[in-house]
C-alpha cells in the first residue's frame, strides 16, 4: 500500500498549552482514517496542520511522498470539508463547486463538465443555481462535498462534517460519505467525536486524548483490544467496565473490592509476567452475563429494558457500579452472580492505565 | 389602539423635528427675495430658480441685484469637496478594512494596545490641533493643498473605519477564507473573492459614515485652506453680497451640497441593510 500522508512528530502549542504532542503516523491511499477523541483532544489541530491552515511548532507533514510542512494550503492539494460548510454566500452552488477549478485556471467547457459530474454523483443537479442560504443543511453539507471533491485532491480532510445535521441526516450522510469513498477511493482523515461515525466509517481509528494518540486500529481492535484505559472507557456507549483487582500471587488468584477471590490462568501468567500487584479488569456489558454460579457476586441496581435486551446496572462492592448487557427476556433483580467471558476481557495495569498482555 | 395613535403622533413629531430645517432652507431656495424674509413664513409662493442660477453662474447678472461682486465661486469649490471628500472616504475605507482584517484575523502583538490608540485619536476636540495642525502644514506646504486636507480627513476617519469595519469583519467566519486558500487562493486573493464581497454592507456603512464627516468639515477646511483647494463648506458660509448675507444664493448652495451625501446613501442602502450573510453559516 502506498503511503500518501505522513506525519512525523508532529507537536502544536498555543502558549502554554500542548494542544498535539508528538503525532506520527502513516496513512494509506484510499484509507479512510478518522480522528476519535473528546473536545479539546487536539485532533482538529492535527487535521488543521495536515491542511496548513495551523503551522505545527514541531515536527513535519509529507502529502504524497513530499514535504509540504512549510507550504500554504493552495499548494498541498487537499480538500477541507469544514464543520460549517463555509460556502461562500455570495455565490449559487454551482459557482461553489467550480471555485477551485477556478484557481487551477481550469478551461470553462471542462469546469462545466466537471461541476456537473460532481453534482450528478451527489445529486445535486437540480440545485446548482440556487445561493447556500436557499439550501437545506444536508444540501448544503453536499455542496461543500462537491466543493472538495470536484479537484480530485490527494487527500480529503473532514472536520466533523456531520455535526450541523440531525438525526435522520446525519445516518443518510453517513451513509453516503462511506458510498462516495468506495465509489471514488478517496484518502480521506476524518475527525469527530462521535463514535458511531467512527465506528461505522472508518477503516482505522486513531483515538486522541490530551494531545496524544491513545491507539491506531481497526473499528474492531480499538473496541476489542483497546490499548489503555482512556480507549477502554471512551470507546463503547457504555463504556467498558472496570473491576479493580489485587493479585495475589501465580494459583492464589485475585482478589476483588468485597473480598472474593477470583481464578483465572492466563490472567495470573500475565500479571506474573508484567509483575503487577494492582490491576484492572476491564471486560464490556455485553461480554458478562448473569447466570447461576458467575464469578463476581452483586447486587442489581437497575435494569433499563432496551427492547431485544435488558441493560442492567450491578453494584459489586460499595460504590462500584457495573454495567451488564443480559440478552434474555427474564428479569433478574436483587442478589445476581456474573459470568465473564474471559477471552473478551482486557487486564490493565492500574499504574500507568496500560493493557498487559 | 390608542398605542399606535401615540406612537403615530411621536413619528409624525420627530420627523418634523427633523424634517423642517431641511424643508425650511430648500423652501427658501426656490423663494423670492422679499419671501424669504416674509413673516409669518409663507409656506405658499411663487418659486424661482433665480438663485441657483446665480449660483453656477448661468445669469451671473442677475447676480449683481443681490450685490453679488465678480462671479459665485460655489462650482470649483463644490467640485473640490468632491475631490477631497471622495478621496479621503476611499482612503480611509481602504485602510481601514485591510488593519480590521489584519486586526480581526492574525495575533497582532499588543492587539488591545494598539486598537485603544487608534480610537484614542478621537478622543479630543479637533479644534485643540488645529493649530499644530496649521503649523505643520505650513512647514510641509499642504496648507490650501487637496492633498492635505485629503490626508487630514483620512487620518480622522481611519480610527473610526478602522473599529467599525474590525466589528463587520470578526463577524465573517474564518472559514471563508480558510476554504478559498485550500481551494487554492493566495491569502489576499481569498480576502478579494470570499471576504471582500461578505464585507460589503460594512464596507457601504463605514463609507458613509466617513463621507459624511469629510463632506460636512468646517473647521479645517476653514483654516487650511483659502482658495485652491476651499471646500464647499466655509465657501458658502461666505456668500455675503454688498447688500449683507445673501440667503437665497446660501440655501441654494446648501441644497445642492446635500444632493450628493443623498445621493450616495440611496445608492448604498441596498449593502447597508444586512442579511446578505444572513443564516448561511451553521454556528
Amino acid at each position: 500500500m502506498m503511503e500518501r500522508v505522513r506525519l512525523e512528530g508532529l507537536s502544536k502549542r498555543f502558549g502554554a498549552f500542548e494542544a498535539v504532542q508528538d503525532v506520527t503516523l502513516s496513512i494509506f491511499e484510499g484509507e479512510f482514517v478518522v480522528f476519535l477523541g473528546p473536545s479539546g483532544c487536539g485532533k482538529t489541530t492535527t487535521l488543521r496542520m495536515i491542511a496548513g491552515l495551523e503551522k505545527p511548532t514541531r515536527g513535519d507533514i509529507f502529502i504524497a511522498g513530499k514535504r509540504v510542512t512549510q507550504l500554504p494550503p493552495a499548494r498541498r492539494n487537499i480538500a477541507f470539508v469544514f464543520q460549517n460548510y463555509a460556502l461562500y454566500p455570495h455565490m449559487t452552488a454551482f459557482e461553489n463547486i467550480a471555485f477551485p477549478l477556478e484557481a487551477q485556471g481550469v478551461p470553462r467547457e471542462e469546469v462545466q463538465r466537471r461541476v456537473r459530474e460532481v453534482a450528478k454523483i451527489l445529486g445535486l443537479e437540480h440545485l446548482l443555481a440556487l445561493r447556500p442560504a436557499q439550501l437545506s443543511s444536508g444540501d448544503m453539507q453536499k455542496v461543500a462535498l462537491g466543493r472538495a471533491m470536484v479537484r480530485r485532491p490527494q487527500v480529503f480532510l473532514m472536520d466533523e462534517p456531520l455535526s450541523g445535521l440531525d438525526a435522520k441526516h446525519r445516518e443518510e450522510m453517513r451513509a453516503e460519505l462511506k458510498r462516495l469513498h468506495i465509489e471514488i477511493g478517496a484518502t480521506t482523515v476524518y475527525v469527530t467525536h462521535d463514535q458511531i461515525e467512527a465506528m461505522s466509517m472508518a477503516d482505522r481509528i486513531v483515538v486522541m486524548n490530551e494531545g496524544k494518540i491513545q491507539q491506531v486500529g481497526s473499528p474492531k481492535e480499538v473496541y476489542l483490544h483497546p490499548e489503555n484505559l482512556f480507549v477502554a472507557h471512551f470507546i463503547g456507549s457504555p463504556g467498558m467496565n472496570f473491576i479493580p483487582l489485587v493479585f495475589l500471587g501465580e494459583g492464589r488468584g485475585f482478589r476483588l473490592e468485597n473480598g472474593d477471590v477470583i481464578r483465572h490462568e492466563t490472567m495470573e501468567r500475565l500479571a506474573v509476567r508484567h509483575g503487577v500487584r494492582e490491576c484492572i479488569l476491564g471486560i464490556r456489558p455485553e461480554f458478562l452475563s448473569i447466570a447461576a454460579s458467575g464469578e463476581i457476586r452483586g447486587n442489581t441496581v437497575s435494569i433499563e429494558p432496551l427492547g431485544y435486551k435488558n441493560l442492567y446496572a450491578v453494584e459489586i462492592a460499595p460504590g462500584r457500579i457495573i454495567r451488564v448487557e443480559d440478552m434474555r427476556r427474564e428479569r433478574f433483580s436483587g442478589n445476581v452472580s456474573l459470568a465473564v467471558r474471559w477471552e473478551a476481557a482486557c487486564l490493565f495495569d492500574h499504574q500507568t492505565g496500560q493493557r498487559i498482555r | 389602539m390608542v398605542w399606535r395613535v401615540a406612537k403615530g403622533i411621536l413619528i409624525t413629531l420627530a420627523l418634523v423635528f427633523f424634517l423642517l430645517p431641511i424643508y425650511w432652507i430648500v423652501a427658501t431656495s426656490f423663494k423670492q427675495w422679499p419671501d424669504i424674509f416674509a413673516i409669518p413664513p409663507k409656506f405658499v409662493f411663487r418659486g424661482t430658480l433665480v438663485h441657483y442660477l446665480t449660483l453656477f453662474n448661468i445669469r451671473p447678472e442677475e447676480a449683481a441685484k443681490f450685490g453679488q461682486v465678480g462671479k459665485s465661486l460655489f462650482p470649483p469649490r463644490f467640485l473640490n469637496s468632491m475631490i477631497i471628500a471622495g478621496a479621503s472616504t476611499v482612503l480611509s475605507v481602504a485602510l481601514g478594512t485591510f488593519s480590521a482584517y489584519a486586526f480581526s484575523r492574525f495575533r497582532v502583538r499588543g492587539e488591545n494596545d494598539l486598537l485603544f490608540f487608534i480610537l484614542s485619536t478621537r478622543m479630543l476636540p479637533p479644534i485643540v490641533v488645529g493649530i499644530p495642525f496649521f503649523v505643520v502644514y505650513r512647514a510641509l506646504g499642504l496648507i490650501d493643498t487637496h492633498i492635505g486636507l485629503i490626508l487630514l480627513y483620512m487620518t480622522f476617519n481611519l480610527s473610526f473605519a478602522v473599529w467599525l469595519m474590525k466589528g463587520f469583519i470578526d463577524e465573517i467566519p474564518r472559514e471563508f477564507e480558510e476554504a478559498a486558500m485550500v481551494d487554492g487562493y493566495t491569502r489576499l486573493e481569498a480576502f478579494f473573492k470570499v471576504i471582500l464581497p461578505q464585507a460589503l454592507s460594512g464596507i457601504a456603512a463605514t463609507a458613509v459614515f466617513c463621507l459624511i464627516a469629510a463632506w460636512n468639515e468646517f473647521f479645517f477646511a476653514l483654516i487650511l485652506t483659502s482658495e485652491k483647494a476651499r471646500t464647499a463648506p466655509p465657501s458658502i458660509a461666505a456668500i455675503q453680497g454688498t447688500s449683507g448675507i445673501n440667503w437665497g444664493q446660501i440655501a441654494a448652495g446648501v441644497t445642492v451640497f446635500l444632493l450628493p451625501v443623498v445621493v450616495f446613501t440611496f445608492l448604498v442602502r441596498k449593502y447597508l441593510a444586512r442579511g446578505l450573510t444572513f443564516g448561511v453559516i451553521k454556528r
